[in-house]
């Protein structure tokens, strides 16, 4: 037994100690694959992306300085009386980021800034490109059941684009901030008018007529003497956008939806990485996106 | 006397590195399993974009053929390539059928170019733009799940994980690859005046 037990012994501890320092070694020099989800974004890609100078990030300087703090007023009110937060941003080019197209600077800007917050994933992020003529609405998924893609693009049509055109680049973006505004504290409850939330309708796509161009005619005809009488605002409207809203988040368009708006802890524990830190700034709340909203050409 | 407590030292080191050695197995297992169910996660929210386009198409379509009636070809293309998305299985198969479908909607927008009556469609360009958006959606989510099987895969690649993963029933995880031409989202361009 003493003799076995010798002759086992040693070889057995040695090989018990060449396991034990194994694994230390494997502790000590746990190699890349130990380390737990971060960011989605390679890290040189991230290290070039610009930091959030505040509300509005006008790193290619086309919007005017009492615009642009006008706009901070309005998204500081957002972000202090709401859950939701604005961000605008204006680049010279996505191309010289380092980028492809201005939806994939939107989306590395959100998951890297983290606009909304943690939980409600509550933001929205207005990114123009000046070089490129582009511009993205990138929408957080707690946000995409007021602004699914569809109004978004609306939004960019009907508020941006024509400024845009005109090179009034801060006048579109005071109005695009005062119109999202206006539809976060409609769906939240919350007045902010006096922050200078849009009391107005939000843009909508009206639901196409029935026929061509004739019907289209007489809409148009109906609309003028509307206006003319000064009741459009309120008579008019109310028509075609009551008749689109109950359709789109009753039972038509939206609703179907609804089931994909749910967020699995995936994104919260990788890719929601909030920001923290920056002169002046405290950063957005770490607000999570799934990649909708819009972009367009102008 | 002499001999046993030797022996019982002996058994003491075997016990306390059997315990080490269990303990740090299970915790190599606990973070193999974590991975892999990320990944899991990634994939089942490229799914759901999936369902997501695939739920938008009978909409786009409707629309379409009100004025396109007659483009007969690429409406069936459509329908046989979504379902045969719908049947897809493995993550290969559902690339490939994906990059089918991709192509069927991209030969739909084409046909659309020569009816400028849906371009000015306002019900047509909400649609557009919710496709784009799944579009965008759809990308963002294969982003994450290839990122999610990349460091997976990294991981039990490397020693030690590399050499326990095997036993704890843990292989690699599919990619979801498709090709260059593929992966431009359609870009919709209406100029509202």
């Amino acid at each position: 037994m003493n003799i076995g037990g010798r002759r086992v012994a040693p070889s057995l501890s040695a090989r018990l100690l060449g396991l034990l320092s194994w694994i230390l070694l494997s502790l000590v020099f746990p190699g890349g694959g130990f380390l737990p989800g971060g960011p989605v974004l390679g890290a040189q890609v991230r290290d070039s992306l610009p930091s959030p100078k505040g509300y509005v990030s006008d790193f290619a300087g086309v919007i005017p300085g009492d615009t642009a703090r006008q706009i901070e007023q309005i998204a500081r009110a957002v972000a202090d009386r709401t859950d939701a937060e604005i961000a605008l941003v204006t680049v010279k080019s996505f191309g010289d980021l380092g980028f492809a197209t201005v939806g994939d600077l939107g989306i590395a800007l959100a998951d890297a800034w983290g606009v909304g917050g943690a939980g409600s994933d509550r933001g929205v992020i207005l990114i123009l490109a000046v070089q490129e003529r582009q511009i993205r609405l990138e929408v957080g998924y707690g946000l995409e059941g007021i602004l699914p893609d569809g109004r978004a693009g609306a939004i960019i049509d009907q508020v941006l684009v024509p400024a845009f055109q005109r090179g009034r680049y801060g006048e579109g973006f005071l109005d695009a901030t005062r119109v999202l505004a206006g539809i976060i504290g409609q769906e939240t409850g919350v007045d902010l008018s006096d922050a200078g939330a849009s009391t107005a309708r939000p843009p909508e796509r009206a639901p196409a007529p029935a026929s061509g161009g004739n019907e289209a005619g007489q809409i148009l005809v109906l609309v003028l003497v509307f206006f003319l009488f000064g009741g459009g605002r309120f008579i008019f409207w109310p028509l075609v956008f009551g008749r689109f809203r109950r359709g789109f988040y009753g039972g038509g368009f939206g609703s179907q939806y609804r089931g994909y708006q749910h967020r699995s802890s995936f994104h919260g524990s990788s890719f929601g990485g909030g920001f923290r830190g920056g002169g002046g700034f405290g950063g957005f709340g770490g607000g999570g996106f799934g990649g909708g909203g819009a972009s367009r050409g102008f | 006397m002499n001999a046993m407590t030797e022996q019982t030292k002996k058994i003491l080191i075997i016990l306390v590195v059997i315990l080490v050695v269990s303990g740090w197995m299970i915790s190599q297992r606990n973070r193999l399993i974590a991975a892999d169910e990320t990944v899991s996660a990634a994939w089942s929210e490229v799914d759901n974009q999936l369902q997501r386009r695939s739920d938008l198409i009978p909409n786009l379509v409707a629309t379409v053929q009100g004025v396109a009636g007659h483009e007969r070809e690429v409406f069936s293309d459509i329908a046989q390539a979504r379902a045969r998305l719908a049947g897809a299985s493995t993550v290969s198969e559902t690339a490939e059928h994906y990059q089918e479908l991709q192509g069927a909607l991209s030969r739909l927008l084409v046909v659309v170019e020569n009816y400028p009556q849906l371009q000015s469609n306002q019900s047509f360009i909400r649609l557009q733009d919710e496709l784009a958006g799944t579009e965008n959606r759809i990308a963002v989510a294969r982003n994450r799940y290839n990122e999610a099987v990349r460091r997976f895969n990294t991981q039990i690649r490397t020693f030690p994980a590399s050499m326990l993963a095997p036993r704890f029933g843990l292989g690699q995880r599919d990619y979801f690859e498709i090709s260059e031409s593929a992966r431009t989202v359609p870009q919709v361009n209406f100029q509202q005046n």
